[in-house]
């Protein structure tokens, strides 16, 4: 009964864990000004310059949940994306960090910083750009 | 054989050794990663060997190789500054020169970005004659098992020493990017050296939200007394859309004073996401303006169909089988003559790290 129990507090964790993350927000460092869910999409393909984009781990559910609510791609065309402008000098992927907290951190210290984070993770450091629900 | 195994076992250590290491990767100021192949082919025939990228020696038969797809590259990249980065790659691979695995600089360049969406490199480069000639070796970064020899084992030179600018414009929710190179060019084969020199081009790429169309033109002359003239033209366009994957080409190889080097080229891939699989078929041929026994580019044709499996974290497995009708030529593909249309089948695994 205990092991059962144990069972379903894990499962309820995970669904806990992953419900969570379905509920991402795109920020940025309160000096950036609007930018559009495309130009965000354009910037974590590698198609523009223009922002510094902070990444979470490729392995987070975070990493998979942006990449296919932005432009619709899976991890592993996204990697391949990027394994394709990185080998041929083109670029360099963004910079990944382990996690909300630590993108938060990282947004709010760069000017040109863009990331997103768990909605709850949000405090006044960091601006929303947009929800991604 | 031993060298192949070799490159085999440098692959799996050096993703042991990365994969714990990974966070590194994004450090500002340095990145070092890397990418390969490990894949073996064999053929129905011993008539002639099989190979890719015109390797001169090896390939595949009866029996089958690592030798033809196999390839690790190391990648450092190191930023000055917010406007100055140097990279460099070196790539170990059977070239068209050597009976064995070589390891040489494949990229080695300074860039420069003065204004937003300028860059300018400078150093050893590669010439961009193809929709994928940058990523050409990656084999995690394309959806096919390997390149069509129909049209990237057309060209006889790849590498690029001179210098590159890149212009990037957004246009809505579009990238207009136009490139500009000059140099030289300078190719080792088995009994003699390629020599290009006034090489230029433009290409001009167009990224929309699910499709990229490509134009390129590359010219340049044979560094020779008589210094005939070469030009390649290229259109390419890709699909990525929902599940749907379409890839094709078309390219013109011409150099007037030496037609026996002249050929046209084309492919048309298509292919359908399942999840993490992704069965393809393509279709390619080629046909050399004139029939002559020392063409380097014969008459050939492919059907292939393959498919491509995410089935690891950085790793995807991918399985091809191929027809192969040279229409009794050696086509583009083989060391010598083959009668027959010929059977291959290959299978490997991609990674990046």
């Amino acid at each position: 009964m205990t092991k059962f129990q144990i069972s379903i507090a894990a499962l309820l964790a995970c669904l806990a864990a992953t419900s969570q993350a379905a509920d991402l927000v795109v920020i940025a460092n309160p000096a950036v000004g609007a930018i559009t869910k495309d130009a965000v999409t354009d910037l974590f393909l590698g198609k523009s310059q223009a922002f510094t984009p902070i990444d979470q781990a490729d392995s987070s559910s975070a990493f998979a949940d942006f990449y296919k609510k932005t432009c619709g791609r899976d991890v592993a065309q996204v990697k391949a994306t990027w394994s394709r402008i990185v080998f041929s000098g083109k670029g360099q992927a963004p910079k990944q960090v382990a996690d909300s907290a630590a993108v938060k951190k990282a947004v709010a210290a760069d000017p040109k910083a863009v990331g997103y984070i768990e909605k709850s993770a949000v405090d006044s450091s960091v601006k929303v750009l947009f929800s991604l629900d | 054989m031993k060298t192949s195994t070799q490159t085999a076992v440098a692959a799996a250590l050096l993703c042991a050794i990365a994969a714990p290491a990974q966070a590194q990767l994004w450090e500002p100021g340095y990145s070092f990663s890397g990418f390969g192949t490990v894949a073996a082919v064999r053929t129905n025939t011993d008539q002639a060997k099989f190979g890719r990228d015109r390797q001169s020696y090896g390939g595949a038969d009866t029996s089958p190789t690592f030798d033809v797809d196999s390839n690790l590259g190391l990648q450092a990249t190191g930023n000055v500054n917010k406007w100055l980065s140097g990279t460099a790659q070196v790539l170990t691979v059977k070239r068209q020169t050597e009976g064995h695995l070589t390891t040489e600089l494949e990229w080695g360049f300074l860039k420069v970005t003065p204004v937003d969406g300028l860059a300018i490199r400078a150093g050893r480069l590669n010439v961009p004659m193809f929709l994928v000639s940058d990523s050409r070796n990656i084999g995690y970064a394309n959806n096919w098992l390997r390149a069509p020899n129909e049209v990237y084992g057309l060209v006889s030179f790849r590498r690029l020493q001179g210098v590159d600018a890149t212009y990037h414009h957004a246009i809505g929710s579009s990238t207009l990017s136009v490139t500009a190179l000059t140099g030289t060019s300078a190719t080792k084969y088995a009994t003699t050296n390629i020599k290009m020199k006034d090489v230029t081009g433009a290409n001009i790429q167009l990224e929309t939200e699910w499709a990229t169309f490509r134009l390129g033109r590359v010219q340049a002359k044979y560094d020779t007394a008589t210094a005939p003239s070469y030009s390649f033209t290229g259109f390419g366009v890709t699909v990525d859309r929902d599940n749907i994957f379409v890839q094709a080409e078309i390219v013109q190889k011409r150099a007037p004073k030496l037609a026996f080097a002249e050929a046209d080229g084309h492919y048309v891939m298509a292919g359908y996401r399942f999840g993490s699989v992704l069965p393809y078929v393509y279709r390619a041929g080629t046909k050399p303006k004139m029939e002559s026994p020392i063409n380097t580019s014969g008459h050939q044709d492919t059907t292939a169909l393959g498919a491509r499996w995410d089935v690891f974290k950085s790793a995807a497995l991918k399985a091809q089988i191929e027809r192969i009708d040279t229409k009794g030529t050696k086509g583009v593909s083989f060391s010598g003559k083959v009668g027959a249309p010929v059977n291959a089948i290959s299978a490997g695994v991609d990674f990046v790290f």
